[in-house]
């Protein structure tokens, strides 16, 4: 029975055009698709202004520092502010410097200078460029100022950059040490297209199915029906990750942590909730485009659930603990951890835990619908 | 009554009885996308993330290393999880997603710093947990450069310098850092805000494909048809109503939630930025409609909808920005009415600009609502009677 439901669901799966499409060729598409805008992964030359109300020889300067500094491009030099508020609008600028008059003759009266950084808060890669790169351009101009003052009272130049700044700064990044954008956000989102892709097309084959009132596996609804029909879902979700975590990080090239056999257990796991998962799902709606409609909605809200993009920590907690009912988030931070991280199974033991309950909740509750659902005309004939 | 009667009412009568038998499709216009914003909102509504957990190692064990490690722990965006005695713990606690860095502070820190000599301290992330990262990074690196200033300015005052003076010397030129509009880079105003109208877009297109397509699928299109007197502008009108008015009401929800009850009040103009919001509904609207009657297939357009709107948020410029897409997808982007949106919501909105900085995306939105619609109701003028363009599935 089991085997026969096996191969009637693949056979419903293949010889419906719309499931064919977005079980396996939906998945192709958009990992071309949605890694395309991130693939220079890192941004340069981010527009900016200078507001130069001082006109010295040190404004000059700093002007001069920040046309060469390369992750800026200096695309206006103006006295005015509201020149610069008018380029910030027009999205032309993504930050300004303002170097106030009356600088150059503070610093060479020893007095405190201000210059003033202003990011486009509104654009966060883009401020972070802006902001880091100008402080970066008044910094060195600073430490130049500083070191020569330093310069004469003390022996040498290194001395002297050391009472600078006693305490230097190393950050160094893990994992994703290219910080590439791409290679953070495409890996979870692989989790989720092979999830709503499957989602989609089973919704789709159950209303399918329920419209036309033709089951793949007539008759009553037996244990290994449902068996057959889960594992020939969870084959397909199986091979869509095989597909990502293999051939879609190698070419383009993330960060592969590689637990191998961590891997495919939490694969065979995972494929196997999310099959349990669609098929409660699937014997929800009566027509073929239900599940269609909002599995295209909650795409969005179920990503940011996963805890990816904004820590699990500062949700809601009611969030923090109803997020474990979809297996995508367990499947997002688990794989996240395991390919790009290398982490071990101890280390993702809650997304383990979580994915193993779902499984058992989805299959218990499926199981009992599946028999609930047990076909009218034999039904009739009792 | 014959069906003359009724029938300038009864296209809008048809599409009403419709949704009002259509639970799913009642909800598609009405609590769901409410629910599903909500969360959204939920999920970011803490704004800037607090006491993410990192771990600390400590091998110099000095007043001054303890110091350190206090401060970290008191900065608000950081909480000190652990300290941990070697790389390898500190690496199990970031796999494990208990901690997102760690500090390393070497044996001879106290030593070197007392001593006047430099001495460096460690920071490494977990570069995979980008967003986590960036604002870790922020905090621990201005509680470091405080502290090293604090050192600094003792040295000096030894050395006999007033505190002015020594404050003045240390560091010529001072830099003010300014994150215009989003002063403390508040995730909800830089990302919820802009995923609103991502919601929205989605929901717009699903409605009225759903809607146009079901008549398709059904055969039901003779009848609908008549039902506008034979009218194809009339017809699709009534399909296009609903969904119109039921998401401008959701856009001037979110506008009104987010302004008053949230307090990102509309800094710039905000008849530009009503007109915006009808606009990028209207949008939608035409853009659903041809995709529809280009395809006379609810299930296509389904999927189209799906291809076009649900990663429509990643190219839209919001997060990662487009000067550095490739143009491609830069062209992919421009041609979605969101990218254009966004851009006048994030300038009407919050940077306060007047109306007349948003007028080339506002004409680009009114010319794609015009261009989309009009092709599609010709389309479907030409091809939606006929039963070739039925009941496929």
């Amino acid at each position: 029975m089991m085997w026969k439901s096996f191969l009637a669901t693949w056979r419903a799966m293949l010889t419906d055009k719309g499931a064919l499409t977005l079980l396996f060729i939906g998945g192709i598409i958009y990992s071309f698709f949605y890694p395309l805008p991130y693939s220079t992964e890192i941004v340069q030359r981010v527009p900016v202004a200078v507001v130069d109300q001082d006109r010295s020889a040190m404004s000059r300067q700093l002007t001069r520092f920040a046309m060469a500094h390369p992750s800026l491009q200096v695309i206006a030099v103006t006295p005015d502010l509201p020149v610069a508020q008018d380029l910030l609008w027009r999205d032309e600028v993504m930050g300004v410097l303002i170097i106030p008059d009356g600088l150059q003759t503070d610093v060479l009266a020893g007095r405190a200078a201000h210059a003033q950084v202003a990011g486009n808060g509104l654009y966060l890669m883009l401020n972070k460029v802006a902001l880091n790169g100008l402080a970066e351009v008044v910094g060195t101009v600073s430490a130049g100022i500083e070191l020569k003052r330093l310069g004469a009272g003390t022996p040498s130049g290194i001395q002297a950059n050391e009472q600078r700044s006693p305490i230097a700064f190393d950050a160094v990044p893990l994992f994703n040490v290219k910080e590439g954008y791409g290679a953070y956000v495409v890996p979870g989102v692989a989790t989720l297209i092979v999830q709503q892709t499957l989602l989609i097309g089973m919704t789709m084959l159950f209303g399918t199915w329920y419209q036309r009132k033709s089951f793949p596996v007539a008759g009553t609804r037996t244990a290994g029906g449902y068996m057959g029909m889960l594992l020939a879902f969870a084959c397909v979700a199986f091979l869509n990750c095989c597909y990502f975590f293999g051939f879609v990080f190698w070419f383009q090239d993330y960060p592969r942590g590689g637990n191998f056999g961590g891997m495919l257990l939490l694969l065979v796991l995972f494929s196997l909730a999310e099959a349990a998962f669609g098929m409660l799902l699937g014997m929800l709606f009566r027509t073929r485009e239900r599940g269609t409609q909002l599995m295209i909605a909650t795409s969005m809200p179920v990503l940011f659930l996963a805890g990816l993009t904004w820590p699990v920590s500062s949700m809601p907690v009611v969030l923090q603990w109803l997020r474990w009912l979809l297996p995508s988030t367990a499947g997002i931070q688990g794989f996240v951890a395991l390919n790009q991280m290398g982490a071990s199974l101890y280390e993702i033991r809650h997304e383990v835990a979580g994915l193993l309950a779902l499984l058992v909740a989805c299959v218990a509750l499926g199981w009992w619908r599946w028999r609930a659902e047990t076909p009218a005309p034999i039904v009739q004939q009792r | 009554m014959n069906e003359a009667d009724k029938e300038p009412v009864s296209a809008l009568a048809r599409e009403w009885r419709r949704l009002r038998g259509d639970f799913w499709d009642f909800g598609m216009l009405s609590w769901i996308p409410v629910v599903l914003c909500g969360m959204l909102w939920l999920v970011f509504s803490a704004g800037i993330a607090r006491d993410l957990p990192i771990v600390v190692i400590d091998n110099d064990n000095s007043t001054l290393s303890r110091q350190l490690t206090r401060w970290l722990d008191a900065s608000p965006g950081i909480k000190v999880a652990a300290k941990v005695a070697s790389s390898d713990e500190a690496l199990h606690r970031l796999r494990e997603r208990t901690a997102f860095g760690y500090l390393l502070i070497p044996n001879d820190f106290e030593q070197k710093l007392l001593g006047g000599r430099q001495a460096t301290v460690q920071w490494l992330y977990n570069a995979q947990f980008s967003s986590h990262a960036g604002a870790l990074l922020r905090d621990v690196r201005t509680v470091s450069t405080t502290l090293s200033a604090g050192i600094e300015m003792t040295a000096r005052a030894k050395k006999g310098m007033s505190g002015v003076q020594a404050a003045a010397q240390f560091e010529p030129i001072r830099t003010t850092l300014n994150s215009l509009y989003n002063e403390n880079i508040s995730y909800e105003a830089f990302l919820t805000l802009a995923l609103m109208p991502a919601m929205l877009q989605i929901f717009i297109v699903v409605a009225v494909v759903t809607s146009i397509g079901r008549e398709l699928r059904d055969g039901t299109a003779p009848q609908w048809l008549a039902s506008a007197s034979g009218s194809w502008l009339r017809a699709i009108g009534a399909k296009l109503l609903f969904p119109l008015i039921a998401y401008c009401v959701l856009a001037l929800l979110y506008l009104l939630f987010f302004s008053l009850a949230r307090g990102w009040a509309v800094a710039g103009s905000l008849p530009a930025l009503l007109l915006s919001m009808l606009l990028l509904v209207l949008a939608y609207c035409g853009l659903a409609t041809l995709l529809i009657a280009a395809t006379l297939s609810l299930r296509l357009a389904l999927s189209g909808a799906a291809f076009i709107t649900a990663p429509a948020f990643a190219f839209a410029g919001q997060a990662f920005p487009l000067m550095a897409m490739p143009a491609p997808a830069r062209a992919w982007a421009e041609a979605l009415p969101l990218t254009h949106y966004l851009q006048l919501q994030t300038k009407y909105w919050l940077a306060g600009a007047p109306w007349r900085y948003g007028v080339q995306e506002m004409l680009i939105l009114a010319g794609i609502a015009i261009g989309c619609g009009a092709v599609g109701v010709f389309l479907l003028a030409r091809r939606a009677n006929a039963p070739a363009a039925w009941g496929r599935t």
